[in-house]
């Protein structure tokens, strides 16, 4: 997918009114990409409501000092990837706990009717992306879910297209191997 | 396109955000509610800190012993008898 940059008139609006007004054009056209990666990347729907929420907030405190310099769109997905690299951080710890504590509810409840319904391979294919260490997983985020070239991946992770294509290669090499 | 990066595509493909997004940010926004959230560990470690330096202030200080004045005895003579 190639960027689109966003009309200069668009954010110098946003920048130099009020956020309000123009902050929802903004969250309406971005709302369902800067969704998608927090979804993808931390697996759960609740971390990525969390997650899109500080993005947009940080969105539009912000947007009065960005300047044009990079791409708006390139801008925005960094704060994604901050964002959800800052979530991750700060519930690292209780995260391998609770999900312990989770499965072990979980696990009586489910019946087999449940395996049945529930689609195998999007399962398998989700929990072996799950995984993945994270800036791997960022880049295959990025990748698939947005289809950004690893020009725009590597200005929104912040590292440059050759780090990109390793990390890549390494997740599709990790990932091949989950998925046999 | 290989086949597992199709089926990549295919199973991580974008999503729509829920409906209720929208309100929560206009409540942050309009609340000026802004999102602080410090780590739980920025409260538990200087409380705990600020504990044990207190703990060992209170408890830890040496007990001095009673001086005994070279002339004058130690001020206490019904103690020590001087």
């Amino acid at each position: 997918m190639v960027l689109q940059d966003t009309p200069k008139a668009e954010t110098s609006k946003a920048a130099a009114h009020d956020v309000t007004p123009d902050a929802g054009e903004l969250f309406e056209r971005y709302k369902d990409r800067v969704y998608s990666i927090a979804l993808r990347y931390s697996g759960n729907p609740g971390a990525a409501q969390d997650i899109s929420q500080e993005t947009f907030l940080k969105l539009f405190a912000g947007i009065g000092t960005f300047r044009g310099d990079a791409s708006f769109e390139s801008w925005l997905y960094r704060l994604v990837v901050n964002a959800c690299f800052d979530q991750r951080r700060r519930n690292w710890r209780l995260q391998p706990a609770l999900q312990a504590f989770f499965d072990v509810l979980k696990a009586p409840e489910e019946s087999v009717l449940d395996d049945i319904l529930r689609s195998e391979t999007s399962e398998r294919v989700r929990n072996a992306v799950a995984n993945l260490p994270s800036k791997q997983r960022m880049i295959v985020v990025l990748r698939y879910t947005q289809g950004l070239t690893y020009d725009d991946i590597a200005a929104a992770v912040g590292c440059s297209p050759g780090t990109v294509a390793s990390r890549l290669s390494r997740a599709h090499q990790t990932l091949a191997r989950r998925l046999k | 396109m290989t086949k597992l990066e199709s089926e990549l595509t295919r199973h991580l493909a974008p999503v729509r955000a829920p409906a209720g997004l929208w309100r929560e940010i206009q409540g942050e926004i309009r609340n000026d509610r802004a999102p602080v959230r410090r780590p739980i560990g920025w409260v538990v470690w200087p409380t705990v800190a600020g504990a044990l330096l207190l703990l060992w202030q209170v408890a830890g200080t040496p007990q001095r012993p009673p001086v005994i004045r070279a002339a004058g005895g130690c001020g206490a003579c019904h103690v020590h008898g001087l």
